[in-house]
C-alpha cells in the first residue's frame, strides 16, 4: 500500500469516527434526564402563603370553638406557651362574665405573613393581622412547630401599639432568616433585651436600662396603674409592688430586612399589694375578681400575670433605641398570701 | 492546479504537458477512482441513512410524550428525590398501592387464599399515605426512621430506588439557641411524646391523600423542583409488595430528528469533498536539483511556505521603511531601487538562459556587474590579467574595485591562461584567415569599412558583444566576454554588461564601431 493509499485511508477512518462520535453525541442528547438538573440550591420558605393561611385559620378556628365551649381544653391542640395561659384566663373570666373581652378577638384578615427559611425545629411564623372589626390594633401572632412531626401552634399574641411601625420583612414568597436569642450586630441581644426591659417595667424611670428603650404604650399604661394603686394604698398605709420575669429561652426571633430583630418574648410578672391597718387587700379588677373568685382575702394579695411584649431590637450601628412594637397582659392567678 | 496536473504529477509522466494531458483526461488515478468509486459513495449511503433515520424519529420513532415508570420499594417509608417530580414535566400523576403480592411470595399468596385475606384484614385498618411538601421537611419527619429513596429513573419504564437511613440530628440548631423549644427539639420520635401528629394531618405538606391499604392513591401533582413527595405505606405491611408509578405527559417532547439531520448534512458534505477535493492526489515533493541537472533542465523554484511569508513580511519591512521618511536616506532608496532591478534583471536573464536550451553559467546572477564601482574592480581585474599576457590594457581600470573585490573577481576570472592562450591564437588565427580573404590584404569588415589602428585595442572593449556561440568554446568565450563587459559599462552603457546571452550581445548598445566591426567578423566565422 502507498504512502498516499495510507493516508487517505487514515483520513477516511478519522472522518467516520468524527461522525460515529457526533451520532453518538446525538443520543446523549435524548437520554434520561438527571433529576439533580433540576434542583435549585437557593432556601425556600418554610410554607407557602396557603398553607400559613390554612394553619392560621385552623389555630383561629380553635380558639373560636374554645371560646364557645369555654372549654380550655379545646386549646391544646393549636395553642401554647403564653398564648394558652393567657387564653385559659380569659376563657375563665368569659366563663363568669359571659361575654370574652373583645380584647381577646384575634381577626382572620392578614396583614402580612413572615414566614420563615429554617431548616430545623422550632420553627415559628410571624403573622400580622389586620385591624379588627371594632377597630382595634393589629394583632401580631407567633406560630410555633415544635418539632417535625408536631403541627403548628398559636405561641402568643400581642397587640400592636397605635400608629407603630414595624420593620421591614422579605416577602412571604421569599422568606425571612430566623433569628436567635443571641443575635450579634445588634444594640444588645434579643435575650438582654428583654432582661434589660424586664428591669425597666419594675423600676420604671429609675432603671439603669432606662435609657436604652424608647417610651411606649404599655409601659405608660403599667405606671399610671401603678400610681393610681400607689395612691390608694397609701391612704391606708398599704404598699405594692410588681415584679417583672423574663422567662428564660421563651422567646422567637426574627430577623429583619433591615438587620434589626422583631422579638416576641414572654414576661411573667408578680403584683403584690398589702394593705396597712388590719384592712383585706381585695382584687383590683374584674378580672382578678373572677380568677380570686370565692377566696378568702387576707390582708396581702399577690396577682401573677402573663405578659407578652413585642420588642424591636435594631441593628447596632443604627443609632436606634429598643423599642417595644406590642405587648399583652393577662391576669392567670389572683391569691391571698 | 486542477485535478489532472495533480494526476500527472503522480504518474510521472508529465513532462510532456500535452501527451500527459491527453493520457489524463482518459485515466484517473487510483486515488480518484477509489475515492470516488468507493469512499464517496459509503459517505452518501450513510447520509441517506441519517437522513432516514432522522424522518423514522420524526414519526413512527417519535419519543412518547407519555412517560410512566414504576418501583418497587421495600420500606414503609419511600420519598423521592428533589427534582424527581418534574423530572419530565410540571405535571405528574402518582399511584401508589400495594400490589396483591409480592414478586417472592406469589406463589404462596395465591395458593394460600386464607391467609391473604388475613392479610387484607389485618390492613384493614392501615392507611397509605402520600404527602408533597418540601425535602427538609421530608428530612425532619423520617428522621431516625429507614426509608426508601426514589432517585431517578433506572430507565424509561423503571424507577431508580436506593434504601436510606434518616439522619437522627436533622432538626435543627436552632432549637437549641433558641428558646422554649428546646427543650422538645431532637428526633421525631422524641417529639411523638408530645403533640405528635400522623402525616395526614401534619401542616407541612402541600398536598395530601390517604386511602386505606386496600386502594391505590391516586394524585396528581404540580410539583416544584425542591418538593418531593413522602409515601407512607403503614406500618402493616404483611408481605405485601409496595408499587409507585410516576405518569408524565411532556409537554415538550425532545426532537431527536434534528441530530440525524445535522449528522446527513455533514455526511452529505464530505460526500462532495470525497469526490472532488479529496480525490486529488497530495502534490508532490520536487525532485532534487541533482536530478534537475541530469534531465538537463533548470528545476523550477518552489517557494515554500515559509519562504513565502518570509518574502513577503521582508518586503512589507522594505515599505514600511521607505514609507518612513527621515530613517533612510534617498541614495539608500535608490540603491536599493537598483538591487531589486538588478535581481530581477539577473533572474529574468536566467530565465532566458533557460529558455535558449544550453545551459549557461551566467555570472551576472553574482549582481556584480550592477555596480558601477565593481564593474570598474572587475575591469581592473581584467586589465591586470590581460597585461599579464599581452600588455594590453583596456580602459581606465581602477585599482580600488580591484582591491575592493578580491573575491569577486576570483569568481569571475575564472579563465586560465592556457584558455587565454588559446583564445588569443584563434584570434590571430582568424585574422589571418580575414587577410588572406581580402586580395589587399586589409582586413575588411561586412559593411566595407577598415579598421584603423585601434581595432586591437576594439578586440577587447567589444569582446563582450562579440562572444557568440561557438559550439565548442561557448562557455569560456561567454566568460571572457564577461570580463571585458565592464569596459562597455565604462564607455557608458551598465546594461550591456549583464545581458551575456548572444542575442543580446547582438543588441548592445555600448560597442563602439571598432568593436562592432570585430563583432560582425566573429558572426561571420560562426
Amino acid at each position: 500500500m502507498t504512502h498516499g493509499a495510507r493516508s487517505g485511508l487514515r483520513k477516511t477512518v478519522a472522518a467516520l469516527a468524527a461522525v460515529l462520535s457526533l451520532v453518538s453525541l446525538t443520543a446523549c442528547g435524548v437520554g434520561i434526564p438527571n433529576p439533580s438538573d433540576q434542583v435549585d440550591s437557593a432556601p425556600v420558605p418554610d410554607l407557602s402563603v396557603a398553607q400559613e393561611k390554612k394553619i392560621r385559620h385552623s389555630i383561629i378556628d380553635a380558639l373560636d370553638a374554645a371560646d364557645k365551649s369555654k372549654n380550655p381544653d379545646d386549646l391544646t391542640s393549636r395553642v401554647a406557651g403564653p398564648a394558652l395561659a393567657i387564653r385559659k384566663s380569659e376563657l375563665q373570666i368569659a366563663g363568669s362574665t359571659g361575654k370574652l373581652d373583645p380584647r381577646a378577638t384575634v381577626p382572620k384578615d392578614l396583614a402580612q405573613a413572615v414566614i420563615p427559611t429554617t431548616s430545623g425545629w422550632p420553627r415559628a411564623v410571624f403573622s400580622i393581622t389586620a385591624n379588627t372589626s371594632d377597630q382595634q390594633s393589629k394583632r401580631l401572632m407567633v406560630m410555633r412547630q415544635e418539632s417535625a412531626r408536631s403541627n403548628y401552634q398559636l405561641w402568643g399574641v400581642a397587640r400592636l401599639f397605635p400608629s407603630v411601625t414595624l420593620p421591614k420583612f422579605a416577602i412571604a414568597s421569599i422568606g425571612s432568616q430566623m433569628g436567635s436569642t443571641n443575635d450579634t450586630g445588634l444594640v444588645c441581644t434579643p435575650a438582654k433585651a428583654v432582661e434589660q426591659y424586664s428591669d425597666l417595667l419594675t423600676h420604671g424611670a429609675q432603671s439603669k436600662y432606662a435609657s436604652r428603650f424608647a417610651s411606649d404604650y404599655f409601659r405608660d399604661d403599667l405606671t399610671k396603674l401603678a400610681q393610681t394603686v400607689q395612691e390608694g394604698m397609701e391612704r391606708n398605709n398599704g404598699t405594692q409592688s410588681q415584679t417583672f420575669t423574663a422567662v428564660p429561652n421563651a422567646m422567637y426571633v426574627m430577623r429583619s430586612a433591615d438587620g434589626g430583630d422583631l422579638v416576641m418574648a414572654q414576661i411573667d410578672s408578680q403584683w403584690t399589694r398589702q394593705a396597712g391597718e388590719g384592712r383585706e387587700s381585695q382584687p383590683a379588677s374584674d378580672e382578678e375578681r373572677v380568677l380570686f373568685g370565692s377566696g378568702k382575702a387576707t390582708s396581702t394579695m399577690r396577682v401573677t400575670y402573663v405578659n407578652v411584649v413585642a420588642l424591636y431590637v435594631p441593628a447596632a450601628k443604627s443609632g436606634q433605641k429598643v423599642t417595644a412594637v406590642g405587648a399583652e397582659r393577662q391576669p392567670v392567678k389572683v391569691e391571698a398570701l | 492546479m486542477t485535478a489532472d496536473e495533480e494526476n500527472t504529477t503522480e504518474d510521472g509522466q508529465g513532462h510532456d504537458g500535452s501527451q500527459s494531458g491527453a493520457k489524463l483526461g482518459a485515466k484517473p488515478t487510483r486515488r480518484a477512482k477509489v475515492m470516488r468509486g468507493i469512499i464517496a459513495p459509503i459517505f452518501g449511503l450513510l447520509a441517506v441513512t441519517a437522513i432516514a433515520f432522522g424522518l423514522l424519529n420524526a414519526t413512527i420513532w417519535k419519543p412518547n410524550p407519555s412517560v410512566t415508570a414504576t418501583g418497587y420499594p421495600s420500606s414503609r417509608y419511600v420519598v423521592t428525590d428533589p427534582g424527581v417530580l418534574s423530572l419530565l414535566d410540571g405535571d405528574v400523576n402518582l399511584q401508589v398501592g400495594l400490589s396483591g403480592a409480592a414478586p417472592a411470595d406469589a406463589k404462596q399468596s395465591t395458593s394460600n387464599k386464607t391467609d391473604k385475606s388475613t392479610a387484607a384484614d389485618s390492613r384493614g385498618s392501615n392507611e397509605i399515605c402520600v404527602a408533597i411538601g418540601q425535602s427538609k421537611d421530608v428530612a425532619g419527619w423520617l428522621a431516625g426512621s429507614k426509608y426508601d429513596r426514589i432517585i431517578g429513573l433506572r430507565n424509561w419504564t423503571n424507577l431508580h430506588t436506593q434504601t436510606a437511613e434518616g439522619s437522627s440530628d436533622s432538626s435543627s440548631t436552632v432549637a437549641k439557641s433558641n428558646g422554649s423549644g428546646s427543650k422538645n427539639s431532637g428526633t421525631s420520635d422524641t417529639a411523638r411524646a408530645g403533640g405528635d401528629v400522623t402525616l395526614k394531618h401534619s401542616d407541612m405538606w402541600s398536598q395530601v391523600s390517604c386511602v386505606n391499604s386496600a386502594r391505590t392513591v391516586k394524585m396528581n401533582v404540580k410539583a416544584g423542583s425542591s418538593q418531593v413527595a413522602l409515601i407512607d405505606f403503614g406500618k402493616n405491611l404483611s408481605g405485601q409488595a409496595e408499587q409507585v408509578s410516576m405518569h408524565w405527559v411532556r409537554s415538550k417532547v425532545p426532537n431527536t430528528a434534528i441530530p440525524f439531520y445535522i449528522t446527513a448534512a455533514v455526511l452529505a458534505v464530505i460526500t462532495v469533498l470525497c469526490a472532488s477535493i479529496l480525490a486529488m492526489e497530495p502534490k508532490r515533493r520536487k525532485k532534487r536539483e541533482g536530478e534537475g541537472g541530469q534531465t538537463g533542465q533548470i528545476p523550477e523554484v518552489e517557494v515554500t511556505i515559509g519562504e513565502a511569508l518570509t518574502g513577503s513580511l521582508q518586503g512589507l519591512g522594505r515599505n514600511l521603511r521607505v514609507s518612513s521618511p527621515g530613517r533612510h536616506s534617498k541614495q539608500t532608496l535608490e540603491a536599493e531601487a537598483a538591487s531589486e532591478a538588478a535581481a530581477l534583471q539577473g533572474l529574468q536573464s536566467a530565465r532566458e538562459l533557460k529558455a535558449e536550451g544550453p545551459s549557461i553559467v551566467d555570472p551576472s546572477l553574482h549582481n556584480l556587474v550592477d555596480h558601477a564601482d565593481e564593474a570598474a574592480s572587475e575591469a581592473g581585474g581584467l586589465q591586470d590579467a590581460g597585461s599579464a599576457k599581452n600588455g594590453e590594457s583596456v580602459g581606465d581600470g581602477s585599482s580600488t574595485g580591484l582591491n575592493g573585490n578580491n573575491e569577486d573577481i576570483e569568481l569571475t576570472s575564472i579563465i586560465s591562461d592556457a584558455d587565454f592562450s588559446d583564445y588569443l591564437a584563434r584570434f590571430s588565427q582568424e585574422e589571418t584567415q580575414e587577410k588572406v580573404e581580402t586580395p589587399d590584404g586589409s582586413p575588411v569588415s561586412e559593411d566595407g569599412e577598415t579598421p584603423d589602428g585601434s581595432g586591437d585595442d576594439g578586440v577587447y572593449q567589444g569582446a563582450g558583444e562579440s562572444v557568440d556561440t561557438p559550439e565548442d568554446t561557448n562557455t569560456d568565450e561567454a566568460k571572457v566576454g564577461q570580463i571585458a563587459s565592464p569596459k562597455g559599462e565604462v564607455d557608458g552603457d551598465r546594461d550591456s554588461g549583464a545581458d551575456s546571452s548572444p542575442e543580446d550581445a547582438d543588441r548592445a548598445e555600448g560597442a563602439d564601431d571598432a568593436a562592432q566591426g570585430e563583432t560582425n567578423v566573429k558572426h561571420e566565422d560562426a
